[in-house]
């Protein structure tokens, strides 16, 4: 079977309709999560999509032990749950505590004390580079509005209080969805490995598989934005790498470079459509146009990291979309013009299998070794990951 | 690499500035440095920018067919402006744990208090009252490490005196990306 770079827009019933106005989305999304989910689940995902999601932070243990700086920000306040898949993870609960914490300021006690200013873009920044939300593309009404600005209030709350503290500023933590540790853990790499990190800025990525590699080995970390590459520099710098190289590239023309790594961490650009919890816009400012041009990237992207892997070698794709056109197609798409490409099954028991039969196409049964986060399920964002890798 | 890169190993002459300023800070840094697996690299930008490289990475980026495309490698150690090589805030804490912590080298350490600590970390001039322990000598424009009150590496500061009286003031701390809004 051979893919196209086609998007399912399915009929819109009335119901998805009724739907689509009560929580603020594009109809034909509801009709596409019917497809995926069923009536009943999609209304979980869509309830869910409208509370932000837990904040995860990961510890540093290049630069010092998890239990201590668990401890002192503990000690702060923040009510931390050691995360099951992860060890070196915590979730930041939500409890009375650190809601009093939040209202209190927006930063930290160090930063009431003898506060800075930080601007908006600064925050977003440090929220690992979630683009953030135009106001010019909601369509919605007013209170909507409202709401979502309140929900995107308490997030850089969120984020302002842990993004200040002295831990933070150390380089000891790292504050990143859960979800998103799991490509570079699941990569596994090693000490010697040479990895290159295709789409690497802000760095939550490259940091964490630097970490892993316990500053080992060499990491190539491309990204060809300018704006973006000074965080991925900056997180670098932080968080006390020193096994990295940070390079000004289209990660799309990673095959004409001449590199040869065992790994490749593929963390492709997307639609973010698995981020609807933390970014409201995303209901509505992005069209089946979007997946399209996602897919075309995506593909290109997979494709150059197929060309340039050594023999053996294995890539991590992952995106944080749940569109399935921008991940099992993708991959499909990979495995069909690959025959040396076959998927590798990662010890994740939490996630759930990837899609074999979704929108009308039937697609190849290994997919089901790939993995999916679901916000209804896992409490996390939407993602997806799939470890891949090149025949001998 | 191309024939004319925008990185390669560190010439004679910055190897002799970079020399030049270590010695100011402490004696024997550099041939501690000379004792380690890794090479000085230096990086054209806005100044000369001098990155710390272990050898283990050298063999990858020889592979690098544009070094314009280059950012970042290694550890950035600080940067030359004019004939004067400027210690980064990542060079001094290598300094710090490779060498200070190891009873090699001896640097000037002030160790804060708590709310001193704090303070620095937010970009702040202190005054002795928040020193929780400094060393009996301070002169004028000495570079400093600073601590905080478990020994953790926060910045370097460096003294001067105002009315009369000795002030640390922040040369770099781990506040400073933030603050420049990266």
């Amino acid at each position: 079977m051979s893919f196209s770079f086609k998007v399912f827009v399915p009929d819109i019933s009335n119901k998805a309709r009724e739907l689509a106005e009560k929580f603020g989305y594009r109809p034909y999304m509801i009709e596409r999560y019917y497809s995926m989910f069923g009536v009943e689940e999609t209304l979980e995902f869509l309830t869910i999509n409208e509370s932000i999601s837990p904040l995860a932070i990961r510890i540093n243990s290049l630069k010092t032990d998890p239990q201590t700086v668990a401890n002192s920000l503990r000690m702060k306040g923040y009510q931390l749950t050691p995360s099951e898949q992860i060890p070196y993870a915590y979730i930041i609960e939500q409890d009375a505590k650190s809601e009093e914490i939040l209202q209190k300021s927006s930063t930290s006690p160090e930063y009431q004390q003898h506060g800075f200013e930080r601007d908006h873009d600064t925050l977003k920044e440090l929220e690992w580079g979630r683009p953030s939300y135009l106001e010019e593309d909601y369509l919605i009404d007013e209170e909507k509005r409202q709401d979502i600005k309140s929900s995107q209030h308490l997030r850089e709350k969120q984020i302002a209080t842990l993004g200040s503290t002295n831990e933070y500023l150390m380089g000891y933590y790292y504050i990143q969805d859960l979800a998103s540790m799991f490509p570079s853990y699941y990569l596994s790499p090693q000490p010697d490995d040479f990895i290159v990190d295709m789409c690497a800025a802000p760095g939550g990525k490259t940091t964490h598989l630097a970490q892993i590699m316990e500053n080992q080995g060499h990491i190539f970390a491309l990204d060809n934005n300018k704006k973006r590459i000074k965080s991925l520099i900056y997180n670098v710098r932080r968080c006390g790498i020193m096994n990295t190289t940070v390079l000004l590239l289209d990660a799309s023309s990673t095959h004409k470079q001449g590199f040869h790594p065992n790994k490749i961490l593929l963390d492709a650009p997307c639609t973010g459509e698995g981020l609807i919890r933390d970014d409201s816009a995303r209901k509505t400012n992005k069209t089946p146009t979007d997946i399209t041009g996602m897919m075309r990237k995506q593909h290109s992207l997979l494709h150059s990291a197929v060309k340039s892997i050594k023999p053996g070698g294995r890539i991590m794709y992952s995106t944080c979309s749940i569109a399935p056109e921008e991940n099992e197609f993708v991959i499909q798409k990979v495995l069909d013009s690959n025959p040396d490409i076959e998927i590798v099954s990662v010890n994740d028991e939490w996630g759930l299998p990837g899609y074999i039969n979704v929108f009308g196409m039937d697609l190849s049964e290994d997919l089901l070794k790939a993995r999916r986060l679901f916000p209804h399920i896992h409490n996390t964002i939407g993602f997806f990951y799939c470890l891949l890798q090149k025949r001998k | 690499m191309s024939s004319n890169p925008a990185f390669h190993l560190a010439t004679k002459k910055q190897l002799q500035q970079i020399k030049d300023s270590l010695q100011k800070i402490s004696s024997h840094i550099w041939e501690c440095l000379g004792t380690e697996s890794i090479n000085l690299y230096a990086r054209y930008d806005q100044y000369v920018e001098i990155f710390i490289v272990p050898t283990n990475l050298e063999r990858q980026l020889r592979l690098i067919r544009d070094t314009e495309t280059l950012q970042h490698t290694g550890l950035y150690f600080g940067f030359v402006k004019g004939t004067e090589f400027q210690l980064s805030l990542e060079g001094a804490e290598y300094l710090f744990t490779t060498f200070f912590k190891q009873n090699r080298i001896k640097l000037k350490t002030i160790t804060l208090t708590n709310e001193g600590a704090q303070s620095f970390l937010y970009g702040n001039t202190l005054k002795p009252t928040n020193f929780a322990q400094a060393p009996t000598s301070l002169n004028r424009k000495d570079v400093i490490f600073v601590l905080n009150p478990k020994s953790q590496f926060l910045g370097i500061g460096f003294i001067y005196t105002r009315d009369e009286r000795l002030e640390l003031r922040n040369l770099v701390d781990y506040g400073y990306y933030i603050r420049r809004g990266f």
